[in-house]
C-alpha cells in the first residue's frame, strides 16, 4: 500500500528526502562500471512489486510533493506548460490513458467511471472530482494535457510523427535536466538531441529514431538516462540557471554526501492510440550521495564510472566543477 | 510479435451483394484498444483445411471501443479467407484478431486532406468521420466506384462531409480526372489514396508530374498479392529445403515449417522480415527495402523468387 | 566546445530546380544580390520578394517590397494562389531565412519545397533563455542581454522556429568567470 509523504520541497528550504523503501527501489541506471551512449531502447517489460517497474507509470511517496512542485512552478512560468494546436487529438489519447492506468494501478488513489463519453475522475489523494466528456474541451476545467499531467509526477512531452520523423509539439516540462521547452518546442528529433555529444557521430539517434517510428500500441519502450543535481532541484532548467548555477560551485568535502544528488530519468515511450503520436515520459528520481552510499555495490560502481566517463560528458553533464570531490568522496567504496 | 485479441461477431450486414460488414465485440471485458484512422486488424480464419490470415480497415470510430466495424469484399479468386467469411461466419463465433497497426495513418499538421477512395478501397477512410478533438484539416474527398452496390459507404460519407463529397460510379460513365483534380489543388494539400493499385498509380504519377513532393502524397495499396509461382528455398544455415506454394507467401511458408522470422504487418512496409539473401532472383513486392539493399536482402512476407527460381536465405 | 551540433544548420549553395511549375524568392537586403544571380536561370513564373524596412534603389520591377512585419500577411493572402509544386527559396541572413522558413511551415507548405541560402554577415540572433527576449545581430560571445543584462554565452543549439541561438548566463556558476568576448566565426 503506497504511503503518499507529506508535502516536501524541492527549492528554498528543500526538505525533500527519500525513505528507506524509496532508497531501495531507486532505478541505478549502471549496468558495468562504465557509461558510454548507446540505444538503451527496450520494451518495457512489468517489473517486480514494489519496484519502479511495477507499473507503466509510477506514482511513489513523493506524490504530494511533486504535485505542489509543479503547481509552483506554473504560477512562476506559465510557459513551461506549451502545446500546438494539432496536438489536441493526442493530448486526449493521453489524459485516456493516465486516467486508466492510474485508476488500475493506484486504485485507493484514483477511479475512473466511464459511460460512453461521460466520465468521471476521482483523484483521492488531491480532493479533485470531476465529470466531463470525453474529447471536449470545453467539458474539462482545463485543457486535457494540462489537466492529467498536473495530477502527476515527472515531465510529459508529446511528440507528433510525421514526415518519418518526430517532433516535439508539446510539453508540460516543469523538472528538466537543463532543457529548455520554449526553446526546443516544434525540433525534430536530431535536432533537439543537438548538444548531445558523441552519440550523433555513433549512429545512436539515426537507429533510436526507427525504433521509435515503430513503436505499437501496448507496446510501449523504455530507456534510462542519468545526471547529477546539487541538493534535490527537480527543476534544474536553464530558464533558472542563474538561481541554481553558483551551487555546482560550491561543494565540498563537506557537504559532498548531502548535497550531490544522482538523478535518474526513467524515460517512456507510448504510441498514442488515436492521433498516433508519441508520449514520452521523463520520470525524475533524485538519490543523494549518503543515501546512494548505503546499497550494496552502488557506491563502487559510481565511482569507477565517473572515474572512467569521457570528458566531453563530464562536460555535457555540467558535473566538472566538482566530480573529483565526488570520487573522492566515494573512494572508501572502491 | 503481437498478442492476439479474441472477439466474437456481434453483427453481421449485407452492405452489398458482395460486400459485407463485420461488427467485432470483446470476448473478455467491453473494451477493445483504441486505434488510429486508417488502421487495419489482421484475423486469423481457420476453415477445415487452412487458415488465414487477411487484413481489414477498421471502419468504426475511434471513439467507440465497444465494438470494432470492417467491411469484407468476397474476392472472385480468394484463397479461402473472405470466402470463409461471407459463407461460413456466423453471428457468435468467435476468432482471433491482431490489435490494430497502422500503415496509412493521417497527418495531424495538413491544412487539407485530399481523401481519394477507389471502390472497397474507401474503408480505411471511414473511421475519420465523425472528427473529434478539433482536427483542423479542410477535407475534401473522391470516392471513385463500379456500380450502386457501393451506396452503404456513400450515405454515410454524405452525412458527415455532404457537399465536400464528390462520386464518379463507373457504371454510369463518371470519370475521375485525377490530373485536373490535383492541379486545383493549393499549395500544402496532401493527398491520400487508397484502392486498386491502378489508382494509386496515377494519383502517384500525376503528383509527380505536378511537382509534389513525395511526402504529400499518401498511400496504402489494399491488398499486396503475395501469390504467384511456387518456388523452392534453400536455408543455408540449417541446408534445409523448403517449398513455397503459389498460394501462400514464403513467410507463411517457413512458418509452415517451423522456421521463426520475426514479422509485424505482413505488407511489406515495416521491416520487421528483413531476411538476408544470399542467392536468387527475387521479386520484390515490398515498400521497406532501399534500392541498394534489394540484392542483399528480401522482405518474406510479401516477396518471391522471380521466375519460379530457387532462392537460399540465410535461415 | 567546438564540436557541430545537429541543430546548428550547414548551408550549401542554394540551386533552382527549374522543372517546378513557380519558384518563389524571398529574400532580406543581404540576400538580394545573390537572388537576382538565381532568377536569371528562371523565366516568368516566379515572384520575388525582398523584406527589408528601408528605402533601396537598383531592384529589379519583378520584385515586390514588403516590410519585415507585412510578410506573414502576405504570405496569408498569397498562398491560395501558388501552385502545388511551387518552390520557395528564401536568402539572406540566417535568422530571416528561418523565421521565413517558419512562416512558411506554418502555412502548410511542405518543408521539401523550402530551400535555403545564407547570404551575408553571419550575425546570429540570440533567444536569452532567461528573459525570452531575442537579441539580433550578434556577433561575439558572450553578449549582454538587452533584456536582462545577463552575460549570455552563445550557444551553437539552434532553434528553426525561433530563427535564434540559445543564450544562457555564462557566469552563472562563478559569477567573477567572466569570459573575454570571442568572435563568433560561423
Amino acid at each position: 500500500m503506497l504511503k503518499l509523504k507529506p508535502v516536501e520541497t524541492y527549492r528554498d528550504d528543500f526538505t525533500f528526502s527519500n525513505s528507506p523503501e524509496a532508497i531501495k527501489r531507486f532505478p541505478f541506471p549502471f549496468q558495468q562500471d562504465e557509461y558510454r551512449y548507446s540505444v538503451n531502447i527496450e520494451p518495457v517489460r512489468k517489473g517486480g512489486a514494489g519496484s519502479v517497474y511495477e507499473h507503466w507509470f509510477d506514482i511513489d511517496e513523493h506524490y504530494l510533493s511533486e504535485v505542489n512542485e509543479r503547481k509552483t512552478v506554473l504560477e512562476k512560468d506559465p510557459r513551461r506548460y506549451m502545446i500546438a494546436p494539432h496536438m489536441n487529438l493526442a493530448a486526449w489519447d493521453a489524459l485516456e490513458m493516465l486516467m486508466e492506468h492510474f485508476s488500475n494501478d493506484y486504485p485507493e488513489l484514483f477511479t475512473l467511471n466511464k459511460q460512453a463519453d461521460n466520465w468521471t475522475w476521482h483523484n483521492h489523494a488531491l480532493g479533485i472530482n470531476d465529470s466531463f466528456s470525453f474529447g471536449d474541451n470545453d467539458s474539462l476545467p482545463m485543457e486535457p494535457f494540462a489537466y492529467i499531467t498536473r495530477q502527476a509526477q515527472g515531465d510529459w512531452a508529446l511528440l507528433d510523427q510525421r514526415q518519418g520523423d518526430l517532433f516535439m509539439d508539446g510539453g508540460m516540462i516543469t523538472g528538466p535536466a537543463d532543457w529548455s521547452l520554449a526553446f526546443d518546442l516544434g525540433m525534430s528529433f536530431k535536432e533537439w538531441h543537438g548538444p548531445v555529444p558523441m552519440a550523433h557521430e555513433m549512429g545512436v539517434f539515426d537507429r533510436a529514431l526507427k525504433y521509435l517510428l515503430n513503436i505499437q500500441v501496448d507496446r510501449p519502450a523504455r530507456r534510462l538516462n542519468w545526471s547529477m543535481s546539487i541538493n534535490p532541484l527537480l527543476e534544474q532548467s536553464p530558464e533558472s540557471y542563474p538561481d541554481w548555477g553558483h551551487t555546482r560551485n560550491e561543494v565540498s568535502n563537506d557537504n559532498v554526501g548531502h548535497l550531490v544528488h544522482l538523478r535518474v530519468e526513467v524515460q517512456g515511450l507510448h504510441r498514442l492510440p488515436r492521433s498516433n503520436a508519441l508520449m514520452f515520459p521523463i520520470r525524475t528520481y533524485l538519490l543523494s550521495l549518503n543515501d546512494l552510499v548505503t546499497q550494496p555495490d552502488w557506491g563502487r560502481r559510481l565511482r569507477q564510472v565517473l572515474m572512467t566517463l569521457p570528458p566531453e560528458l563530464v562536460d555535457y553533464k555540467g558535473l566538472s566543477r566538482y566530480i573529483d570531490v565526488v570520487i573522492d568522496f566515494l573512494e572508501p567504496w572502491g | 510479435m503481437n498478442e492476439l485479441l479474441r472477439v466474437s461477431v456481434a453483427a453481421i450486414n449485407q452492405l452489398a451483394p458482395d460486400i459485407k460488414e463485420f461488427i467485432l465485440r470483446p470476448v473478455v471485458g467491453s473494451e477493445l484498444p483504441a486505434f488510429s484512422p486508417g488502421s487495419h486488424i489482421i484475423l486469423e480464419i481457420h476453415d477445415a483445411k487452412n487458415l488465414y490470415r487477411n487484413a481489414y480497415s477498421l471502419t468504426s470510430s475511434p471513439f467507440d471501443r465497444s465494438h470494432y466495424r470492417i467491411a469484407v469484399q468476397l474476392q472472385q479468386d480468394s484463397r479461402g479467407g473472405s470466402r470463409y467469411l461471407h459463407q461460413a461466419m456466423s453471428v457468435g463465433d468467435q476468432l482471433d484478431i491482431s490489435p490494430p497497426n497502422n500503415y496509412f495513418a493521417f497527418e495531424q499538421y495538413n491544412k487539407k486532406c485530399l481523401l481519394i477512395a477507389g471502390g472497397i478501397g474507401v474503408t480505411p477512410f471511414m473511421s475519420l468521420f465523425p472528427d473529434k478533438c478539433g482536427r483542423n484539416a479542410d477535407i475534401d474527398m473522391h470516392y471513385v466506384f463500379r456500380d450502386q452496390s457501393q451506396a452503404a459507404f456513400v450515405s454515410k460519407l454524405r452525412d458527415q462531409l455532404g457537399g465536400r463529397l464528390s462520386c464518379y460510379q463507373r457504371s454510369q460513365g463518371q470519370r475521375l480526372d485525377v490530373a485536373r483534380l490535383l492541379s486545383e489543388q493549393p499549395l500544402g494539400t496532401h493527398v491520400y489514396v487508397c484502392g486498386p493499385e491502378r489508382l494509386i498509380e496515377d494519383v502517384r504519377h500525376q503528383a509527380t508530374m505536378l511537382g509534389w513532393p513525395e511526402s504529400t502524397v499518401h498511400f496504402e495499396k489494399f491488398a499486396v498479392a503475395t501469390n504467384g509461382a511456387p518456388f523452392s528455398v534453400r536455408l543455408k544455415k540449417t541446408g534445409r529445403s523448403i517449398k513455397v506454394a503459389e498460394d501462400e507467401s514464403l513467410l507463411d511458408a517457413l512458418h509452415r515449417n517451423g522456421v521463426e522470422v520475426r514479422h509485424l504487418c505482413r505488407a511489406g512496409v515495416c521491416g520487421e522480415c528483413k531476411t538476408a539473401l544470399l542467392q536468387g532472383p527475387a521479386e520484390h513486392r515490398d515498400l521497406y527495402l532501399a534500392d541498394a539493399e534489394k540484392s542483399e536482402f528480401i522482405m518474406p512476407c510479401v516477396s518471391r523468387a522471380r521466375n519460379a527460381a530457387e532462392l537460399v536465405l540465410d535461415l | 566546445m567546438h564540436r557541430h551540433f545537429f541543430s546548428k544548420p550547414k548551408y550549401e549553395p542554394l540551386v533552382v530546380n527549374t522543372g517546378s511549375r513557380y519558384h518563389v524568392f524571398i529574400s532580406d537586403e543581404q540576400g538580394f544580390q545573390r537572388t537576382r544571380e538565381l532568377l536569371a536561370a528562371v523565366a516568368n513564373n516566379c515572384q520575388c520578394l525582398l523584406v527589408t524596412d528601408s528605402d533601396l534603389t537598383g531592384m529589379s520591377e519583378n520584385c515586390v517590397k514588403l516590410e519585415a512585419d507585412h510578410l506573414q500577411v502576405y504570405l496569408e493572402q498569397q498562398v491560395v494562389r501558388f501552385p502545388a509544386g511551387s518552390r520557395f527559396y528564401l536568402l539572406g541572413r540566417e535568422a530571416f531565412i528561418w523565421k521565413t522558413y517558419s512562416a512558411l511551415l506554418a502555412l502548410c507548405i511542405p518543408r521539401d519545397q523550402c530551400a535555403v541560402e545564407r547570404c551575408g554577415s553571419i550575425e546570429r540572433d540570440v533567444f536569452c533563455v532567461h528573459c525570452r527576449v531575442i537579441n539580433s545581430a550578434v556577433t561575439h560571445s558572450p553578449v549582454c542581454c538587452e533584456g536582462c543584462g545577463r552575460e549570455l554565452y552563445v550557444y551553437d543549439h539552434f532553434s528553426k522556429r525561433l530563427g535564434s541561438y540559445m543564450g544562457f548566463q555564462v557566469n552563472a556558476e562563478c559569477v567573477a568567470e567572466l569570459p573575454e568576448k570571442e568572435l563568433l566565426m560561423s
